[in-house]
């Protein structure tokens, strides 16, 4: 996990820096996986601005991995109406999308066994709610125990910082992203029940119109 | 990243596929027109491909001044890195000041890559683009002629206005069917400019090994729209009123029980608790009353348009948009709307 503040408000090319910076920190990789967009801005952008930041091939929207071997993979991707079928070097990214697997459902077990895993984040929270008025010292004290015992039981999750990814903080956050949020507006949804639009051709023009607008069609 | 050209051009990307532009392409060279008419300067069109030429007067024709023309073997079949290197190699001898590219797969996967080379801002899917003066809230420095990039966020349940102050160029993709079509004119003049780009064997990654375009069939399930007819439409005959709809809306065909037991079509086309169950992004019912174990099948479409002479139908109950009137009429009159759009 890399968590920071100055990683605040990135936009999809600060986001792609930190996490292409977080790559080349883990050093080795033969494949990079991304989903294809999240759900709050749906840019779909910050993949293959991963990919050529690192350098790397992209395929985007894949939907079937068809082989793999000798550092070099055989994959279907979605293009629309259709797909296509490319062989790629590794290592590359591919971005993937959500026909390609059927997650398998997860083992109860582990559900259960790393329930309580964390990063130290957490823990540092968890300490202060428990101890509440303690002197710094203790709880420096307490964390460090938690944290030990987390890391003997294999349930302490790696928690990075913008320094330990050596990342220019010029490219990351605010001042990293060129875009910026001059103005947003909250759609006011209409009454309950059904819009009435007049069986006229001015009508169903605009009714076309809206559904083109808000990408129902098209 | 360049540095912001206030005399810079309004550039769109020109996706082709086999010789043929892409829809969005002559779309979005109207809207470059009109944002460069604003600023008082001229359209440039970027137009890489192999044997692509002859598409340069129809790109003028719909508003372009400048055709930036790549002819080259290696770029006969798109490649992600490879066309990044045309445009990032133009953008940096030209300095635009907008670059526009269609929201469509290709477009998608090139923009944010030719975005992250240049370290310049992108916006992804805008539904709206202005040119106007922006004071920047936190220096309050005024900032003249930015493009506005506007787009809805967080599933459509707010409008972001997204600006880029100084690192250029202005970037964005547009939805195909977002900017209207504007007639060509074909006594329009413009200049075709021929770039080379080098293109190293070493940047082309991918090898195509096999392409394959599905005809349209029709598959319930995973149709994006769905027009469908109930024993409203009367006959087999008028049932061919639906065809028409889902034909030139790119849907699927849809039916409820009572015009399969008319016998108006197969019954593998029927939707509803003992048909098929379907969640499109749009639903379109046609002369279907909506009885419960049909709404079952359907209700949990994105978007669903009754049309119905009652106007007490239940199917209105789950309706988003409900046409009170004899779909005979309002159908010819969505395809109609529809066929305008086209053109």
């Amino acid at each position: 996990m890399i968590t920071d503040r100055r990683a605040a408000a990135s936009d999809t090319l600060a986001t792609s820096y930190i996490l292409a910076q977080a790559i080349r920190t883990v050093g080795r990789y033969d494949i990079v996986l991304c989903g294809r967009q999240a759900i709050d801005g749906d840019t779909a952008q910050v993949g293959p601005q991963i990919a050529e930041k690192l350098g790397l091939p992209q395929v985007t929207y894949l939907e079937q991995l068809v082989d793999i071997h000798d550092r070099r993979a055989r994959v279907r991707r979605n293009v629309g109406r259709g797909w296509e079928i490319v062989d790629v070097n590794l290592p590359a990214l591919f971005t993937v999308i959500s026909t390609a697997n059927e997650p398998r459902p997860p083992a109860a077990r582990k559900v259960m066994r790393f329930k309580r895993a964390r990063v130290p984040a957490e823990i540092e929270a968890e300490v202060r709610s428990v101890l509440g008025n303690a002197s710094d010292e203790e709880i420096l004290d307490a964390v460090g125990k938690r944290t030990e015992e987390l890391r003997r039981q294999g349930l302490l999750l790696e928690q990075w910082n913008l320094d330990d990814i050596h990342a220019d903080l010029n490219r990351c956050g605010l001042p990293g992203s060129p875009t910026k949020v001059f103005r947003v507006q909250a759609i006011v949804l209409t009454k309950k029940g059904f819009t009435e639009i007049p069986p006229t051709e001015e009508g169903i023009r605009q009714l076309i119109h809206e559904l083109v607008v808000d990408r129902t069609l098209g | 990243m360049i540095a912001p050209n206030r005399q810079g051009e309004v550039w769109v990307f020109a996706e082709q596929e086999d010789g043929s532009l892409h829809d969005v392409v002559l779309e979005l060279c109207g809207k470059a027109r009109q944002l460069a008419d604003t600023l008082g300067v001229p359209v440039g069109v970027v137009l890489p491909g192999h044997q692509v030429r002859g598409l340069a007067s129809k790109l003028i024709a719909q508003g372009a001044d400048r055709v930036y023309l790549v002819e080259d073997s290696r770029l006969a079949h798109f490649q992600t890195i490879p066309y990044a290197r045309v445009l990032c190699t133009l953008i940096e001898k030209y300095r635009p000041q907008i670059v526009l590219y269609g929201a469509t797969p290709l477009g998608r996967d090139l923009a944010p890559r030719v975005a992250s080379a240049m370290q310049a801002g992108m916006t992804a899917d805008c539904t709206d683009l202005q040119i106007s003066d922006v004071t920047d809230p936190k220096t309050k420095e005024l900032h003249k002629n930015l493009l506005l990039q506007i787009r809805p966020a967080f599933g459509g349940n707010i409008i972001a206005t997204i600006v880029n102050y100084d690192r250029w160029p202005q970037m964005a993709t547009v939805r195909e069917g977002v900017m209207p079509l504007l007639p060509p004119n074909p006594s329009r003049n413009g200049e075709i400019i021929e770039e080379k780009v080098e293109i190293d064997e070493s940047l082309l990654a991918l090898r195509l090994v096999e392409r394959h375009i599905e005809p349209r069939k029709v598959n319930l399930k995973a149709a994006r729209v769905i027009v469908a007819g109930g024993g409203g439409v009367g006959s087999k005959e008028d049932f061919r009123l639906i065809y028409e709809l889902a034909g030139v809306i790119g849907g699927a065909v849809g039916a409820s029980r009572a015009a399969v037991d008319s016998g108006y079509i197969g019954k593998e086309h029927q939707i509803g608790q003992t048909g098929t169950t379907v969640r499109p992004a749009l639903y379109i019912a046609a002369g279907i009353s909506g009885a419960v174990q049909h709404r079952a099948g359907m209700e949990e479409s994105a978007k669903i348009i009754a049309i119905n002479t009652d106007p007490n139908a239940p199917i209105f109950s789950v309706a988003h948009y409900g046409i009170v009137g004899d779909l005979k009429k309002v159908i010819p009159m969505m395809i109609k709307a529809l066929r305008e759009r086209r053109k």
